[in-house]
């Protein structure tokens, strides 16, 4: 919840820079300002105003007050010094170079040439996500940590229970204990993956009906015309469950009552794997962040993020894949050893030695 | 004309559990049709037994074939096989025939075949007005009629049963008697291991006792019988308080035990001619009362197997 606070908080942080800027300026006509200068919006007032422009910035009324004086100076209040003066200093430059260049009696098309920016396209290679990216993939993530959360909890209560209830050997008995462990773990992960679209869907369903009913309207992410982007997102995710929960259920075969146990606290390992995830939403090309994406367990919950923030190079996508597919193989023989001997054993929880012993037996 | 194969074969299976060797290269086969019985401490090792014997355990060492079906194989078919495990458990908040119909199911059974066999075995135990209850809501007794008709629900071949008999009153252990009798009688071939010499003395075909994860004994309970001696007690109850030392000099008498002041156990030999015996006896005691048993696999069980301490750590896998 902290993280997601503070990852909310830092969305927020970039609110002035999407949105216009309202002034009120005493002296506007010194520079003879136009109703919008750049993103500025301008409020013209006269000096008399001064004192209760004053206040209503101090209370938060209004962004700011500019002052321009006959001398070509001028005077900028603020509550604190804004991220965007010198943007505004550009601004008023240029309308102040302007007013000169016109003062000087240069015919309109000279003007025009002179003040002629310089042609310079700018392309990103590493192009920061939009607002809508981020909430997106925000909103992805809180879904994933929602629908492994779920399904670890009900994969540890329905492995403990049974272990409890001694039920564990009728069904070895009737089934192969890699067949059993495998359904539960399947059938779980297809469980938290309907539950996160069922989300998903309640929740674009309530944004077209505010949108219909309100007006209400979000920033949607560019990747949402991205359906191959999507459904990749949603295959990585499925992958990570399959991993946690294959993790999960040999961790739980081993408990021996979970009331009291401390491998309990396993369960929380997959929480943290998923905390780099958030981290990429915000710096989705760090080296560290891109290293994490690409080896498992970390990159179920990395690379979802990063896919759906930036662009990823296809070979970074495949190499993530395939090492978390073999990283679920290798986990699913080893969690099927632990789980056919832990679930036959009661009254006492194995050693670690014991669990590593099992896992290298093949019987 | 041949022979069938053994439903089930151990050749020299051995299991470790760390240090312990709770199995140690034990050797049996089961014929078609028959009523095995193994019979051991707690420890011994019946329970891993069992449990190799249906592929949950791998054995350390030695082989475990089937001959189920008509086939010789080395992996058990759990649609042929049914289990009772000794450690028994229900999933509570499910109704009694959706519980057994999950479970013939899990054993590969039809599900209108298994709603039909659940209710039949329901209706035989008197449970057919309880099959839409919750099992938690059943009596413990109840409780073990489901789990036993959940073993053999699937009509398998090999049923094998890790304590039947254990938590049922002397009733219901006669039910559960007659019901495997019908088994056998079904063409159903079945393993057990139970505590309760008396009642396999009545159903088992053959016994094996087991000591320390060892065959410490097998055959009928006849042969056993045969093959320790054992033949008859003699049980008196004497006036006074004899001295019976000469007991033991006499033709046929194996051991002498006294009981409490006024009584004797006598165990004489098979076969041993009693009339010189009595007519010894008579005349250096004053018998008041005399009677005769024979010995029973109870006797023969504690011969064989007690006094062994149980091997620890067992209770690992068990």
């Amino acid at each position: 919840m902290m993280l997601g606070g503070a990852f909310i908080a830092r969305l927020g942080d970039d609110d002035d820079d999407d949105r216009g800027i309202t002034l009120a300026v005493i002296g506007a006509e010194t520079l003879d300002l136009p109703a919008e200068l750049g993103r500025f919006r301008i409020e013209r007032h006269s000096e008399w105003a001064l004192g209760r422009l004053r206040r209503e910035v101090r209370e938060r009324g209004r962004n700011a007050v500019l002052v321009l004086h006959d001398s070509g100076t001028g005077e900028l209040i603020a509550r604190q010094a804004p991220s965007w003066s010198n943007e505004l200093m550009r601004e008023l430059t240029a309308r102040a170079m302007q007013i000169r260049l016109e003062a000087s009696g240069l015919d309109p098309q000279r003007l025009a040439e002179i003040q002629a920016p310089f042609a310079l396209t700018v392309h990103e290679a590493a192009p920061r996500a939009g607002r809508g990216e981020r909430i997106a993939a925000f909103v992805a993530l809180s879904l994933t940590l929602m629908g492994l959360f779920t399904g670890l909890s009900y994969i540890f209560v329905s492995v403990t229970g049974e272990k409890q209830n001694r039920l564990a050997e009728q069904v070895i008995s009737a089934i192969p204990p890699q067949a059993w462990i495998d359904g539960k773990i399947v059938g779980l992960s297809g469980v938290s993956i309907v539950g996160i679209l069922n989300l998903i869907l309640s929740g674009l369903v309530f944004l077209g009906v505010s949108r219909l009913l309100w007006g209400w309207s979000i920033p949607l992410p560019t990747s949402i015309e991205r359906p191959d982007l999507l459904l990749a997102a949603l295959g990585l995710i499925f992958l990570g469950f399959l991993f946690w929960f294959t993790f999960i259920t040999a961790v739980a075969a081993i408990i021996d009552d979970p009331q009291n146990s401390n491998r309990n606290q396993l369960l929380f390992l997959p929480m943290v794997a998923m905390v780099p995830a958030f981290l990429a939403v915000s710096d989705p090309n760090a080296a560290w962040i891109r290293t994490l994406s690409i080896l498992p367990p970390t990159s179920a919950g990395v690379l979802p993020a990063r896919l759906l923030v930036t662009d990823v190079p296809w070979w970074e996508a495949m190499l993530s894949t395939a090492l978390l597919i073999g990283a679920i193989l290798v986990l699913r023989r080893l969690a099927g050893r632990v789980f056919r001997l832990g679930m036959l054993m009661y009254g006492k929880e194995p050693s670690w030695a014991e669990v590593r012993r099992w896992m290298r037996e093949a019987g | 004309m041949s022979v069938a194969p053994p439903v089930l074969a151990l050749e020299a299976v051995e299991k470790r559990f760390g240090d312990v060797r709770a199995v140690d290269g034990v050797t049996l086969a089961v014929q078609p049709g028959e009523i095995l019985a193994l019979l051991g401490p707690n420890g011994a090792g019946k329970t891993t037994l069992l449990r190799m014997a249906l592929g949950m355990l791998r054995p350390d060492r030695g082989t475990v074939r089937y001959g189920l079906g008509g086939v010789v194989t080395d992996r058990p078919d759990p649609t042929r096989i049914g289990y009772l495990p000794e450690e028994r458990g229900l999933y509570q908040d499910v109704p009694v025939r959706r519980y057994l119909v999950y479970f013939a199911a899990l054993r590969g059974m039809r599900r209108p075949d298994a709603r039909r066999e659940a209710d039949r075995w329901l209706e035989r135990l008197g449970l057919a007005d309880r099959a839409g209850d919750e099992l938690r809501s059943l009596s413990k007794g109840n409780q073990q009629k489901v789990q036993f008709i959940s073993s053999i629900v699937h009509r398998p071949e090999l049923a094998i049963l890790d304590e039947p008999f254990s938590g049922l009153d002397p009733l219901n252990q006669d039910l559960f008697l007659s019901l495997i009798r019908e088994l056998r009688d079904a063409g159903t071939t079945v393993v057990l291991s139970a505590h309760q010499m008396q009642l396999v003395e009545r159903l088992a075909d053959r016994v094996i006792l087991i000591r320390a994860g060892r065959t410490a004994g097998a055959g009928t309970v006849e042969e056993l019988r045969e093959r320790w001696g054992a033949g008859t007690r003699l049980l008196l109850r004497v006036d006074g308080e004899p001295d019976v030392a000469f007991l033991e000099t006499l033709t046929g008498v194996r051991s002498v035990r006294r009981v409490g002041t006024d009584r004797v156990e006598i165990e004489i030999e098979r076969d041993a001619a009693l009339s010189p015996l009595l007519e010894a006896i008579g005349r250096r005691l004053d018998v008041r009362d005399l009677r005769t048993e024979t010995v029973t696999l109870h006797d023969i069980y504690v011969r064989t197997v007690g006094g062994v301490e149980e091997p620890a750590g067992e209770e690992v896998i068990a």
